[in-house]
């Protein structure tokens, strides 16, 4: 199965698969590459059966700025946050049109990642180029909380699978660092790579594990408890690493999307590269392993496109 | 012989088209090609040329009529081969070949790590904003928030599949 939509005339940045619907993926695009112009979050859904390959539009919520991020509410079914290039944060109900149902503008400059705590299910957390992380609730006007620490753009943070106040974030300063909400200063601090970290994700099977991918090409592996050296360095990439993304279904999966423009599947624990998809024409942003149908994959990239597909290493 | 013009024809015409078109008179290819030269002042007088050549190609290509520059360039060096016409149409393909040698060293000593390429409307992107143009085809979206009642949640929150995987293994 392969199937592939268009974003005609917006670039992928990021997909994200609901953590309630099978079928349902979030999308967040923007125009002109991001650099100037519109965004755009799609909400398609993806056929499977006899309708393997075939994906609709739900929705589409049009944004003055590009949208560099996208993550459903783990309460509520029918609810995103996306993140923008204008610093905004907005949040959006799938069952009304046009707008979303609150916008907050706190970051002064690009807001980079946005991610839903996974344990309390409560909150969610914001990464910026203003080098600072917030902390929001759906319910409140203003973030709850700012974590500084990074001396650059900050380009994602994530919260830990198995705690409900713990997570981590990595930087253009070159650091990952760990942080707990009880605590305003990060706990502690690691130089992950000799370049800019770009993307960083928890394993969900082993509690100290975090795996980063960096402008210097490579994807790391940590155990959080021991931060004078990674566990696993895995080359490949010709280019920057621009996300990473561990298996919900297994501790020794991670996918990996690239400006080398492929994804590429790694068994963590070997350190072999498993998988090339190397279909998208441009550089690759986005990928997501679909939750609950556990062969499924997604990536987006700056070809305008959406590719839904099992990955033969996963058959 | 016939069918092997009757398929060429077509693209002939595309590239005849091409060498006429009156750029000089453009007005939208001439305010892209100040650009253009004030962004290679400091190169070579053939680098230059160079990229007026290919601003040209993408221009046409894109505004008035799409065409393979490798097919373009082999056409134009067989012709000026069989009819010895100019001397510059007959180095063309010899000459942008040269060239794109001499700027893969060129880039390869002077950036350390080299750079992915980007697709080449996001150049002509930075170019705009870089000059203060007008970026065509931006809307301007009011910042309303949705009127209604927002949705209620109606489903429970679904266990991931190592929550799963954990309590599986929890009950043995």
């Amino acid at each position: 199965m392969f199937a592939k939509h268009r974003t005609t005339g917006y670039n992928g940045y990021a997909v994200q698969w609901s953590p309630f619907f099978e079928h349902k993926l979030a999308v967040a695009t923007a125009s002109n590459f991001g650099l100037v112009g519109n965004g755009r979050l799609h909400i398609l859904n993806v056929g499977a059966g006899p309708a393997a390959g075939q994906i609709t539009v739900e929705r589409v919520f049009d944004t003055q700025d590009g949208l560099f991020d996208v993550c459903w509410s783990e309460v509520n079914e029918n609810q995103l946050v996306t993140a923008s290039g204008d610093g905004s944060i907005k949040l959006w109900d799938t069952t009304l049109a046009d707008f979303p149902i609150q916008n907050w503008h706190e970051h002064q400059r690009e807001v980079f990642s946005v991610n839903w705590n996974l344990v309390r299910k409560d909150s969610f957390l914001s990464a910026s180029w203003d080098n600072t992380i917030k902390l929001w609730t759906q319910n409140s006007p203003t973030s709850l909380q700012t974590f500084k620490g990074h001396s650059h753009c900050v380009y994602s943070a994530m919260w830990s699978p198995h705690s409900p106040s713990l997570f981590a974030s990595c930087s253009g300063d070159h650091t990952v660092k760990l942080w707990d909400t009880n605590s305003p200063a990060p706990i502690q601090t690691i130089l992950a790579h000799g370049n800019e970290v770009l993307s960083l994700d928890w394993n969900k099977y082993q509690d100290h594990t975090v795996v980063t991918g960096s402008v210097d090409h490579t994807i790391k592996v940590w155990d959080m408890r021991r931060p004078d050296r990674e566990v696993n360095c895995l080359r490949g990439h010709e280019y920057a690493v621009r996300k990473v993304k561990c298996s919900p279904h297994s501790g020794s999966l991670v996918a990996s999307t690239s400006y080398d423009m492929t994804m590429r599947i790694w068994d963590i624990t070997t350190g072999d590269m498993i998988e090339i998809h190397d279909a998208h024409t441009e550089f690759v942003l986005g990928v997501d392993f679909n939750l609950y149908r556990d062969r499924e994959i997604a990536t987006c990239a700056w070809d305008e496109s959406v590719h839904v597909f099992q990955p033969r290493c996963l058959m | 012989m016939e069918l092997a013009s009757s398929t060429t024809a077509p693209q002939q015409s595309v590239f005849e088209l091409f060498e006429r078109y009156d750029f000089d008179h453009d007005p939208t290819f001439q305010s892209g090609l100040k650009s253009i030269v004030a962004n290679n002042q400091t190169k070579s007088a053939q680098e230059q040329e160079e990229a007026i050549k290919n601003a040209r190609y993408f221009y046409f290509s894109r505004f008035v009529q799409n065409f393979d520059l490798k097919e373009y360039q082999a056409w134009a060096a067989q012709r000026s081969g069989s009819t010895g016409e100019t001397s510059t149409s007959s180095s063309t393909q010899g000459q942008s070949q040269a060239q794109e040698n001499n700027e893969a060293t060129a880039s390869d000593t002077t950036t350390s790590t080299a750079d992915p390429s980007y697709p080449k409307s996001f150049q002509e992107i930075c170019e705009l904003i870089a000059s203060g143009k007008p970026i065509p085809g931006i809307r301007q979206i009011p910042n309303n928030l949705a009127e209604g009642t927002p949705s209620e949640a109606k489903l429970a929150p679904k266990p991931k599949p190592w929550e799963k995987k954990a309590a599986a293994t929890a009950q043995e």
